[in-house]
């Protein structure tokens, strides 16, 4: 093993032993299965969680005899810990319809901001301010939420509540929609940018050979070339609105009845089963109800995800060449 | 190199055959994993049992708390003073997650102690005795729970059934009972709480009635300085905390609103004097729940514990604080 190692130098321990000792058939099917098993493991990852938090949730219709209609109509979430079905008054629907207003107002606030900042970095900043910028950003994507939620509660629920007086004292759907923007900007921006940065140079010189200005350009042909990769940032920066728990906790105002309208107090699907599960006992009607949350929140996660795949198909397919 | 490229484009294309055993192995996990999902096992009661009676200075074995952020710092405080005396006992302290957390945590057997600030509902009594606990209720102080409204706000006083109206959404406007700042905005502490269910079961249905529920538009907050921070903001709302929970938030910030027992009589501050003479309406027991009686408990760090929170010593740490020694 020692001489062949200059002769054949490129191709290391694993190549030579399959050449040498000719154990390469054993050797690659182990090596092949380990890593179809690596591949395989997110697809059991997502089975197993779904099938684990199906599962206990299910108890609370099977067991507990909680009615189901309950459990999609009524219009308050209070986790309080009881074992009587009578008493518990949970429903899905105003933490799911918090979860949409909250995620709407981060879409509403962290496109325009997102997008504009990575077009203003990829296209017309200086390389070295694009540098300085995606630095920041990158480094902002970092910071944990909770630091988020603290400056939005210093500084911006004061001042929703003093212009607007929305909310409980500021704190509302609206304000913590605004606050998870700029927790889900920095991840729109360094992937958009990224995607903007992959449109072929001869894009680029063809529109302005035809006369487009900068603006056409960037509108015309660089934006739906790199639409793909501009859905799949908004869409992570989407994810992370539908998953922010720590900031929609502190800053979305805490009430669990049905919000009407954004500007409303609100506790989202993350929040609710974060205050709620200290109160979560083996026998309770809490734990499996909040199991049940969790399912659902899934389920939603699951199929955004499966939307924004479709409409990412269409959309490469508009644009291929 | 020849006979490893072909060996590998050849593994490349196999046909379906190992599409479907990756299907099975997938759906085996999946189902294995669903399985296994519900055999926890209790194994986080800790200590009991493992410290044999003996002397009281050397007492060892391990306790854990958990529960109400109202007596957090009674607990904390008392661990500290407590580990001086009995250096070899290991207590793992509490995170003040709430009393009905607390009382999750003790009758899911993961902790020896719950502190709270209510009282055990019936409801958590069976599911701790059906799980073969025997809570045990040891009353160590008293609190009262304050009123809290912006600094600004005109209010007086209330009386005890203007502020379960209040809570319970009967009374939505600050001009009905004297205040300032337009429609009331309601602060509770979040369900995790005992003083969010104290609230509830003490005042509002006591007063008005065992059917009468909380307002739905209350704004739960997840701890007493955010409920404070957010009344201290808005002029138009109301939060209560404990006495010890005041000292979270700087003195102006918030003002302590008087509540009387009835319309005739005069608003009284809350206050340790008020609550020792009970004249101050809205006053409540702290306790600490523990598997059996403490005093006769087989776990001699716990039994030591508890009675040191009830001495002379640990007493006077809960007056130190804010809240009302029992005796």
């Amino acid at each position: 093993m020692a001489t062949s190692s200059e002769a054949i130098p490129s191709i290391g321990m694993l190549g030579r032993s399959v050449m040498t000792r000719r154990r390469g058939a054993v050797l690659e099917l182990g090596a092949e299965w380990f890593i179809r098993g690596t591949g395989l493991l997110t697809v059991v990852l997502l089975v197993g969680i779904l099938a684990l938090l199906a599962r206990q949730g299910a108890r609370l219709f099977l067991e507990l005899d909680y009615p189901i209609g309950r459990f999609f109509t009524y219009g308050n979430a209070i986790t309080d810990n009881t074992t009587d079905p009578s008493q518990f008054r949970f429903g899905v629907m105003p933490p799911l319809i918090a979860t949409f207003w909250v995620t709407l107002m981060t879409l509403v606030f962290a496109i325009p901001l997102g997008l504009m900042t990575a077009v203003f970095i990829s296209e017309v900043a200086h390389p070295r301010v694009r540098l300085l910028i995606k630095s920041a950003a990158e480094l902002l994507a970092g910071v944990p939420t909770i630091i988020f939620a603290f400056v939005g509660l210093a500084l911006v629920v004061p001042r929703v509540n003093d212009y607007f007086g929305w909310g409980a004292g500021g704190l509302s759907g609206l304000t913590a929609g605004f606050v998870v923007s700029f927790v889900a900007v920095p991840l729109i921006i360094s992937i958009s940018d990224d995607a903007m940065q992959a449109v072929p140079v001869d894009f680029k010189e063809n529109a302005y050979a035809l006369g487009c200005n900068k603006l056409q350009t960037i509108w015309f042909v660089i934006m739906p070339a790199a639409i793909s990769g501009i859905t799949a940032a908004v869409m992570l920066g989407m994810a992370r609105a539908i998953g922010e728990t720590m900031v929609v906790l502190i800053l979305a105002g805490g009430n669990s009845s049905l919000p009407h309208d954004p500007t409303e107090s609100m506790r989202p699907m993350t929040a609710t089963i974060a205050a709620g599960f200290g109160n979560a006992s083996e026998q309770s009607l809490v734990r499996p109800a909040l199991y049940m949350t969790g399912t659902v929140l899934f389920i939603i996660t699951f199929f955004t995800t499966l939307i924004a795949d479709a409409v990412l198909d269409r959309q490469r397919k508009r644009f291929a060449r | 190199m020849k006979l490893l490229r072909r060996r590998t484009s050849a593994s490349i294309v196999r046909g379906p055959f190992p599409v479907l055993i990756s299907l099975g192995v997938v759906a085996l996990l999946a189902i294995a994993v669903a399985a296994c999902g519900d055999d926890e096992k209790d194994t986080g009661s800790t200590g009991s049992g493992t410290a044999a009676a003996t002397q009281i200075p050397n007492v060892t074995g391990t306790i854990s708390l958990e529960g109400s952020s109202t007596v957090q710092p009674f607990s904390i405080a008392l661990i500290d003073e407590f580990a001086k005396v009995y250096p070899n006992v290991k207590i793992n302290p509490p995170s003040g997650k709430g009393s009905g957390a607390g009382i999750t945590d003790f009758i899911n057997k993961q902790v020896d102690i719950a502190q709270s600030s209510r009282k055990m509902k019936d409801d958590e009594k069976s599911q701790a005795t059906a799980g073969g606990l025997d809570p045990f209720e040891t009353h160590i102080l008293d609190d009262a729970l304050a009123m809290a409204v912006h600094p600004d706000n005109k209010v007086a006083q209330l009386t005890l059934e203007q502020v379960a109206k209040i809570f319970a959404g009967q009374i939505t406007d600050w001009s009905e009972v004297g205040g300032s700042g337009g429609a009331i905005t309601i602060y509770t502490r979040n369900e995790e709480s005992g003083s969010f269910a104290y609230m509830e079961e003490d005042v509002i249905q006591k007063v008005l009635g065992k059917e009468v529920k909380y307002s739905s538009d209350i704004n739960k907050q997840a701890n007493a300085p955010a409920g404070l921070t957010a009344v201290s903001g808005d002029p138009s709302g109301i939060f209560y905390a404990g006495l010890g929970n005041l000292a979270d938030i700087p003195q102006g910030k918030v003002k302590v609103v008087p509540v009387s027992l009835d319309a005739s009589s005069k608003g009284v501050v809350p206050s340790e004097a008020t609550v020792k003479d009970k004249t101050y309406p809205i006053s409540r027991g702290l306790f600490y729940y523990t598997n059996g009686d403490p005093a006769k408990s087989t776990n001699a760090a716990l039994k030591a514990f508890v009675a040191y929170a009830l001495s002379d010593e640990g007493q006077k740490l809960g007056e130190e604080i804010g809240f009302v020694g029992i005796k």
